[in-house]
């Protein structure tokens, strides 16, 4: 059924476009609905207005088209088919000419075609640059050796001592970062109230998990010791009879406890690591973060690569091109954050930014993007490089198999969703960036950065300027 | 009786209008004493086309009421035309009906 579906909209007349190119890294976009696909649209359109419109003779919404057409005027109706399917065609025609637009494009008014006609309209659209990459074998791109410091062995050293921690009981009075053990009976002008009273309740003193001053005024309490404090809840508490109020606990404090953390030895090395000696347990350590930094600087070697080449072919792109895709980006994460129930206003607010600034402060990075997206496709073209139907397959291979269905129907459900070409175009793309890794040559940071070329940032540049890591 | 007289207006519904794509068949109001021979002829006349069958039927008027007033509108006499196949009438096609 899918099947037939997809050859249904294969089939029939289609939207030809032609595009010429602007400066600027625009074109002009001429497209063509033929006269047989604008007649569907129209009676589509006809058969919406038809709903509101009461002719006498005919019930709401059983009025022919052709009456429709004649009762409101056929440019009208016209008008309103086109509005309503200038967005379709517009993606059919791009799909039909092949080229990678970014951001929304700008339509030309256009004349309602007379009956029986074709429709045409144009549109000016940026596209992603491509790049002139000729030039770009002798590739110098800084990478920075993975390396894993004292100082990072021991952070995570301490995150296991902390991890491994017990908890033991002291005989001593509480202090900050303590655990004790309480009963406790909240009262309001002397009366108990409800949900305020328990019986060997575990807290961390110094954890704020309770109200203000809570916590505070059992530090000193020994084992067995009794107190009556006094708290006021702060005015923003959740349960709104008690905000503001001010309430006494009687406490009694049954056992303070205390974190222990284990010795950094060699029992500590065995029950940790599996391994004999501290000594060792410090290396498993040190090659573990050597091995992700690997990975990391992997990934970032070839970004640098891509920013590199970027570089060397001089990619310019316009302002205007990176606004309109960090414009379109912005959007298109606002979209996801919607699904999970985040609306744009409480995303703003949290960031505390407007929507402009946001957008604003993301043009760097879709500038970074589209240069390195430049490289790829004029890469892509320049090698002629493209994806063979095994690769294809090999790719849908994991979806089919996840999906427990064969590898003919994943192929054909993707296809159905015009994803085989992107699939396509993607494993082309990622074939670019290895040809382009492998014949680069990795030097070192201090040497790129002298040489005005991009390198791998390290974690702390990472972190200052995410997206942005060239010179 | 005049074509002009015996045709007063098509009417345009949702019936005639499928009687009208389906079978070929155009649906008139009559003079209410206009017989299917004059409306054979007054058909041909006006819309130069071959009738094949004319069927007529008197539609009764409507039980009207009004507080205490009984009344009821007028019966009216329609006209279903069958043309030849491949001739038209153009009734849906903007011809407003005959003038009245």
């Amino acid at each position: 059924m899918l099947l037939d579906k997809v050859v249904g909209l294969m089939s029939g007349p289609e939207v030809v476009a032609t595009t010429t190119e602007l400066p600027e890294s625009r074109v002009r976009l001429e497209a063509t609905v033929p006269a047989e696909l604008l007649e569907r649209s129209i009676e589509r359109a006809a058969k919406q207005v038809g709903r509101n419109l009461r002719v006498p003779g005919f019930r709401a919404g059983k009025v022919p088209a052709k009456l429709v057409l004649q009762r409101v005027g056929r440019d009208a109706v016209v008008d309103e088919a086109i509005r309503a399917d200038l967005n379709d065609w517009y993606v059919e025609a791009i799909r039909a000419t092949k080229i990678s637009p970014i951001g929304n494009p700008e339509v030309e008014p256009f004349d309602i075609p007379a009956e029986g006609a074709a429709f045409t309209f144009s549109a000016e659209v940026g596209i992603i640059p491509s790049a002139d990459v000729s030039n770009l074998t002798e590739l110098e791109v800084g990478k920075a050796e993975p390396s894993a410091d004292d100082e990072a062995i021991d952070r995570e050293l301490e995150q296991l001592r902390d991890r491994f921690a017990r908890l033991d009981t002291v005989d001593r009075a509480a202090e900050n970062d303590d655990y004790v053990i309480v009963d406790f009976v909240g009262k309001l002008d002397g009366e108990p109230f409800e949900g305020a009273d328990a019986k060997g309740q575990m807290l961390q003193i110094g954890s704020g998990h309770f109200i203000p001053g809570f916590e505070e005024q059992i530090i000193g309490m020994k084992a067995g010791d009794e107190r009556v404090i006094t708290v006021t809840f702060p005015e923003d508490y959740n349960a709104e009879h008690l905000a503001g109020q001010e309430a006494t606990f009687d406490i009694t404090l049954n056992e303070v406890k205390a974190k222990q953390l284990p010795d950094l030895d060699d029992e500590f090395a065995l029950e940790v690591g599996g391994v004999d000696t501290l000594d060792e347990l410090k290396a498993d350590i040190k090659t573990r973060l050597a091995e992700s930094e690997e990975g990391r600087l992997e990934q970032l070697f070839r970004l640098a690569t891509l920013d590199a080449a970027a570089i060397k072919a001089k990619v310019e792109i316009p302002h205007a091109l990176a606004y309109e895709h960090a414009h379109q980006e912005f959007h298109r994460m606002m979209h996801r954050f919607e699904h999970q129930g985040i609306s744009q206003e409480i995303y703003l607010q949290s960031v505390g930014k407007t929507h402009d600034e946001v957008v604003d402060d993301a043009v760097p990075g879709a500038e970074q993007q589209l240069k390195r997206q430049a490289v790829v496709t004029g890469l892509v073209a320049a090698e002629g490089l493209s994806a063979t139907d095994a690769e294809i397959e090999e790719a849908v291979q994991p979806l089919a198999q996840r999906e427990g269905i064969s590898l003919k129907k994943a192929m054909a459900r993707l296809e159905g969703r015009g994803q085989i070409d992107v699939l396509r175009q993607d494993l082309a793309e990622q074939k670019a960036v290895d040809l382009l890794v492998e014949r680069a040559k990795a030097i070192s940071v201090d040497a790129a950065k002298k040489a005005g070329t991009a390198y791998t940032p390290s974690r702390e540049e990472q972190a200052e300027n995410p997206g942005l890591w060239t010179v | 009786m005049d074509a002009t007289q015996v045709l007063i207006r098509p009417i345009i519904s949702e019936k005639s209008y499928v009687l009208a794509v389906a079978g070929n068949k155009y649906t008139f109001r009559i003079h209410p004493d206009a017989h299917k021979i004059q409306v054979r002829q007054a058909v041909e006349e006006l819309f130069d086309v071959a009738v094949l069958d004319v069927r007529t039927a008197t539609v009764k008027g409507k039980p009207k009421r009004r507080g205490l007033v009984r009344g009821r509108t007028r019966d009216w006499k329609k006209a279903v035309v069958t043309v030849a196949p491949g001739q038209t009438i153009p009734v849906f096609e903007g011809l407003q009906g005959l003038e009245d």
